[in-house]
């Protein structure tokens, strides 16, 4: 544990390094994520001049949702999007043959060596939106419910981590799939509105085999009572499960690994 | 001691027939001919301790997909290899820690940042001691030069000096087996010198086993009294350098340059004519005739000029693939 923190800890410091080289692209990515965000929040609230629940969902519930989504969205691109979609890359170009002769774990080496300093404006961002959006609206999460929002929220990160390497490890049989990718990234905004607008059959894909649910729906519906405390257990149990899984499938397809030709 | 064994290794690979022409593409969308490519035949070998070992072959043939099977990167299809007394295929820690494997044509360094933010890194993941790894490093970078050129961003290096930062971050942890893939290629031959060199003297200094990969005859004939010869996947050579020579090749060449005119008949009686000009000709004369032959010529005929070269270890090589082809 203390040589990964170690090694943790290095790549933070390099990425500092990295990241100050390119100090006009981490000023633009928060620029633009600014101008998007204020248009998503505009198409929201037209919405809502129309109606004042959307699927049981009032007006501050879905910003807040919306609000966690983008935040949980904004962790994982800063811990490990990048790396994740930089998979494919790594099997097909042979890059994968330096990771495989070092001591150390080849997934947390995999999916930690780039950290995206760029999201950092975009979470200090949603950070301040979310504190707005409590205070505007007077949205009230007891200190225990916001514990638990926060270690669903980390959960659901988790997920995210483990349902993106099962889909990159594909690439060990089709070589790429930025299609695949693409298409989960699509859905996953979906994850923005509340889950329950989606047919029930659909919705049981968000829990199961595309599961965005657990991104924000289920720590936010929990957090704000309107979920019960039941779906604590199906998160950590599927978190386990999908943690497992995806190590398992990452073992088998490194078996089918042919590095490139030097 | 034999740091490394291979009995019957093999590794084949399978890939999808690909056909030229959008008809075909479209075609491979629904069916798709597997085939099978062996890369790697039943090899077998021992390597000792301290041994500096040259994997020679053309391109594709299998000396890469050897050393990715000893490093552990490949797993085998069949047969058994064993390192340090470890299974590569597994990848346990404390056999990593032994070895580093350094392929000419791939980075390992972290591009946008110094070489010595990767040897930091390195120092973490191997868990080098702090007193170790300053010791190591500055032995490392004295022997190879590059003190000053630790804080300059790799990407700004020339070949030749990431080639060096490469070899340091490999050495770090002070590793028993030395993998190298093509180490000098596309580097100039000052830089091809100095890596050979250091080598060589690392080599001798630390006895630590050496296994090379190269194209380059130059870097093996320098560093290697043991070479592996391997084509079509096939183990067809296992030995010395100097054995290899005298068991293929049977002739020297004869390189005399003169002060007139010279008629070519004069020539074909003392052996095969390679070269002719009128004041120039280059024999392939029997080896143990070429002293007398060329006191012959000396005597004889004008001679401005006269050397006694060995035949170019590349033409042998070359001879050797073409004749194991044919079989």
């Amino acid at each position: 544990m203390k040589k990964y923190l170690k090694i943790y800890s290095i790549l933070l410091k390099n990425a500092f390094s990295r990241d100050a080289h390119y100090r006009a692209d981490t000023i633009t990515h928060w620029i633009t994520h600014i101008i998007w965000l204020g248009m998503l929040y505009i198409l929201v609230d037209v919405l809502f001049r129309y109606t004042n629940v959307i699927a049981g969902w009032t007006r501050p519930e879905v910003f807040f949702l919306m609000n966690i989504f983008i935040l949980s969205q904004q962790i994982f691109l800063f811990f490990f999007r990048d790396n994740i979609y930089q998979i494919p890359n790594i099997i097909t170009d042979g890059k994968l043959d330096s990771y495989l002769v070092t001591p150390a774990n080849t997934i947390f080496m995999l999916v930690t060596k780039q950290i995206s300093l760029r999201a950092t404006g975009r979470i200090i961002t949603q950070t301040f939106l979310l504190g707005w959006l409590l205070f505007h609206y007077n949205l009230t999460i007891s200190i225990g419910n916001g514990f638990i929002l926060f270690f669903l929220i980390i959960l659901g990160i988790i997920i995210q981590l483990a349902h993106g390497l099962i889909m990159n490890t594909l690439s060990f049989w089709w070589l790429r799939i930025d299609n695949i990718n693409e298409a989960w990234f699509n859905f996953g905004q979906t994850a923005k509105y509340p889950l329950t607008v989606l047919p029930k059959t659909l919705r049981v894909l968000t829990y199961t085999i595309i599961p965005i649910a657990y991104q924000n729906f289920i720590p936010v519906g929990v957090g704000l009572g309107k979920l019960d405390f039941g779906f604590i257990g199906l998160t950590i149990t599927y978190t386990i499960f999908l943690s497992f899984l995806a190590g398992q499938f990452w073992n088998f397809g490194l078996r089918r690994y042919t590095s490139a030709s030097s | 001691m034999n740091v490394i064994s291979v009995k019957n290794l093999s590794k084949t690979y399978e890939y999808y027939k690909k056909q030229s022409g959008l008809w075909n593409s479209v075609k491979s969308l629904f069916h798709r001919e597997k085939l099978f490519t062996e890369a790697v035949k039943n090899i077998s070998l021992e390597i000792a301790e301290g041994e500096l070992v040259g994997f020679l072959g053309p391109n594709g043939a299998g000396k890469t997909t050897t050393l990715k099977m000893l490093s552990g990167i490949l797993y085998p299809t069949s047969g058994e290899a064993t390192v340090l007394g470890y299974i590569p295929a597994k990848r346990q820690s404390a056999f990593q820690k032994q070895f580093a494997l350094v392929m000419g044509q791939k980075n390992q360094l972290w591009w946008d940042l110094p070489a010595m933010e990767s040897f930091l890194l390195n120092k973490a993941i191997y868990e080098i001691p702090d007193e170790q790894f300053k010791n190591t490093l500055a032995e490392l970078t004295e022997l190879l030069d590059i003190k000053d050129i630790l804080d300059i961003q790799v990407r700004k290096l020339s070949l030749g000096q990431r080639m060096k930062c490469e070899l340091t971050a490999a050495l770090l942890h002070s590793p028993k087996i030395l993998f190298l893939d093509e180490p000098t290629i596309g580097l100039d031959v000052v830089s091809q010198n100095n890596i050979r060199e250091f080598l060589k003297r690392y080599n001798r200094e630390k006895k630590i086993t050496i296994i090379l990969t190269s194209h380059y005859m130059d870097d093996v004939a320098a560093l290697c009294e043991r070479v592996v010869i391997i084509n079509f996947g096939e183990l067809i050579y296992d030995g010395g350098l100097r054995a290899l020579l005298d068991e293929h090749v049977d002739h020297k060449i004869l390189e005399v340059t003169f002060t007139e005119d010279q008629d070519q008949n004069g020539f074909a009686k003392y052996g095969s004519i390679k070269e002719f000009t009128a004041r120039h000709v280059v024999l392939a004369v029997k080896k143990d005739e070429a002293k007398k032959v060329a006191a012959e010529i000396l005597t004889t005929m004008p001679v401005d000029d006269i050397l006694i070269n060995e035949v170019n270890i590349d033409d042998v090589i070359r001879h050797i693939f073409s004749a194991h082809r044919k079989k």
